[in-house]
């Protein structure tokens, strides 16, 4: 029943994209999203589907696979379109009702927010789909290494996050192996009030939570016994080591981030706001 | 009683767990299911109750579908008992008794009724009354287990089906266990499938073997078929009774003639006849 439920979205091939270091893989998703933002106008919003494109082809997720992201996005796009759309008040309307105006203004904002939106999740969802989620812990830890000079407890955060992530399948076929249990005792789960059915989930939730529990003991004794303190540089088994491939990610993203950059700051200043407004 | 009919399953992954089963359980049986480890056989009861769904073939209960139109699949449950492996999975109330009677209450019945229910079904299993108002987390795993089995047979099924149910259990606990098993069959009329890694616990005490192998039902008698067919059960990472073996080496060395003992008991009678 629940197995079908696959963590993150992470999606295996072997790409130029997914063998890239998690580090650089970070840093372009950062890039990304600062050109999404910066980017206005047409042709703005063109080069950066444009980008977005290329990198997709690159990386060999099928497109259909990346837009099943979307669908949980799917109602905030909404909102803000209509929230745009309908309450905009800089144009001049051609409805107006209330406090709903609706100017062509409005629709043409609307429509760049929602785009902007999409490409947004759309362009950090590269990141988890090439990513296993132990990769992207281990480049995090990485990336925010330095903040352990801030006494932030960096190594532990990502220890913890590695270990969640390593406890959500076997969370998820206890669940099933527990709703299977009860179910042979009876429990519905689909029919009643709303009220019913949430006093139904108390035989699945309450034997999942003590089995995590001495889950974590077991595994915090486990630990322990083999020496495991916190608060010691730790040397890893496969360290985060780049590549050639990584340093022509990073110069690739550099050229990106200027050209984007220059390009914007010359419409700035000749007043050629096509890729400016919105 | 039950019947399986050319079942095929395979989970997501597409690998075929079960093969073209074929079997059929009668009423009062005492059924045992032998296998090697990730042969199907828990796959193979979940099917029994309409927990899981073949990807062909037909399971029929008393003559009809289950998973055909308009067949109660809810109410299936109630009648064919499924006693998971692991009872950590189905305990969770915060006494032993109310959670005995978490399944008479889904049955519809009344607390009162439903307390009774779980009070025969708790002390035919052994558990003594001072109990009844433990956690059933301050259980020892064995005293788990037994609650667990409680916790279906209160709901009166025609059929319980037990995943390894002695496992985790010292030689008395077997013992009473599977006694008790024996009892419920011949009183309560109710026809028992269990699971087993132990040839001696099938052999003493069913009637009827399933022997599964990768997926195949692989042979299918009674336990004197079987557990005859050494070779065969060897190939598949199993055995035959020690008592079969036994007697084999005393016929290879002409001590027991024309002897068909695979239990303990029958080999017993063999030799004290010879003494
Ligand atoms: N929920 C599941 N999802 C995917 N595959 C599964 C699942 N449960 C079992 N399997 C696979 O199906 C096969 C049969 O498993 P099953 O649990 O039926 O074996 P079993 O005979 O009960 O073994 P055991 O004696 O160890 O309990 C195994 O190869 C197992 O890996
Ligand atoms: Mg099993």
């Amino acid at each position: 029943m629940f197995r079908e439920i696959t963590l993150g979205q992470y999606y295996a091939v072997d790409s130029v994209i997914h063998r890239l270091d998690p580090r650089v893989k970070l840093f372009g998703t950062l890039i990304y999203i600062m050109s999404v933002f910066m980017a206005g106008g047409l042709s703005g919003y063109l080069i950066v589907t444009m980008v977005y494109m290329l990198v997709m082809k690159l990386s060999k997720v099928p497109f259909s696979f990346a837009l099943r992201g979307l669908k949980s996005v799917v109602w905030i796009v909404l909102m803000t379109f209509i929230c745009n759309a309908f309450f905009y008040t800089g144009g001049t309307p051609f409805i107006k009702y209330g406090v709903i105006s609706i100017s062509a203004a409005g629709i043409k904002y609307g429509v760049a927010m929602s785009v902007r939106l999409i490409l947004l999740v759309l362009g950090s969802s590269i990141l988890t789909l090439t990513t296993t989620p132990n990769e992207l812990t281990y480049g995090l830890e990485k990336a925010f290494g330095f903040l352990i000079k801030f006494h932030v407890p960096v190594q532990e955060i990502a220890l913890m996050m590695s270990i969640a992530l390593r406890f959500i399948p076997i969370l998820i076929e206890e669940t099933d192996k527990i709703m299977k249990a009860q179910a042979s005792r009876g429990t519905d789960f689909d029919t009643g009030s709303i009220i019913k059915r949430v006093k139904n989930y108390i035989p699945i939730i309450i034997p999942l939570f003590i089995s995590a529990f001495r889950r974590a003991g077991d595994l915090a004794l486990a630990m322990e016994s083999r020496c495991y303190r916190t608060g010691y540089q730790r040397t890893k088994m496969y360290p985060l080591k780049y590549t050639k491939a990584d340093g022509k990610g990073y110069l690739v993203l550099m050229v990106y981030l200027l050209l984007f950059t220059l390009a914007k700051c010359t419409l700035l200043y000749t007043g050629n706001s096509g890729f400016y407004t919105m | 009683m039950i019947e399986f009919e050319n079942v095929s399953y395979g989970y997501e992954d597409n690998k075929k767990v079960l093969e073209s089963i074929t079997f059929k359980i009668e009423d009062g049986d005492f059924v045992g299911i032998i296998g090697h480890t990730g042969s199907g056989k828990s796959t193979l009861i979940q099917m029994m109750n309409g927990l899981l769904k073949p990807d062909s073939g037909t399971i029929r209960f008393r003559g009809e579908n289950i998973f055909g139109n308009g067949y109660n699949l809810r109410e299936l449950k109630f009648r064919v008992g499924v006693v998971f492996q692991y009872p950590d999975y189905q305990l969770f109330e915060t006494t032993v008794i109310k959670d005995v009677m978490y399944g008479p209450m889904n049955m519809g019945m009344t607390q009162n009724e439903a307390m009774d229910a779980a009070k025969q079904a708790l002390s035919l299993v052994g558990i003594s009354e001072d109990k009844f108002n433990k956690s059933p987390f301050e259980l020892s795993g064995g005293e788990k287990k037994k609650v667990s089995i409680a916790g279906i047979l209160a709901m009166n099924p025609e059929v319980l089906v037990l995943d390894e149910p002695v496992a985790g259990l010292e030689p008395e606990g077997r013992r009473n266990l599977l006694k008790l098993l024996e009892k419920i069959r011949n009183e309560n009329h109710i026809t028992i499938v269990m699971v087993s890694h132990s040839m001696e616990n099938v052999a003493d005490y069913c009637n009827h073997v399933l022997v599964m192998n990768e997926g195949k039902l692989e042979l299918n008698g009674t336990p004197e078929e079987v557990f005859r067919q050494a070779d065969k059960l060897e190939k598949m990472g199993l055995s035959s009774t020690v008592a079969y073996y036994i007697m084999r080496e005393l016929e290879k060395r002409g001590i027991v003639h024309d002897d068909r003992s695979i239990t303990m008991k029958e080999a017993y009678g063999c030799l004290e006849k010879l003494l």
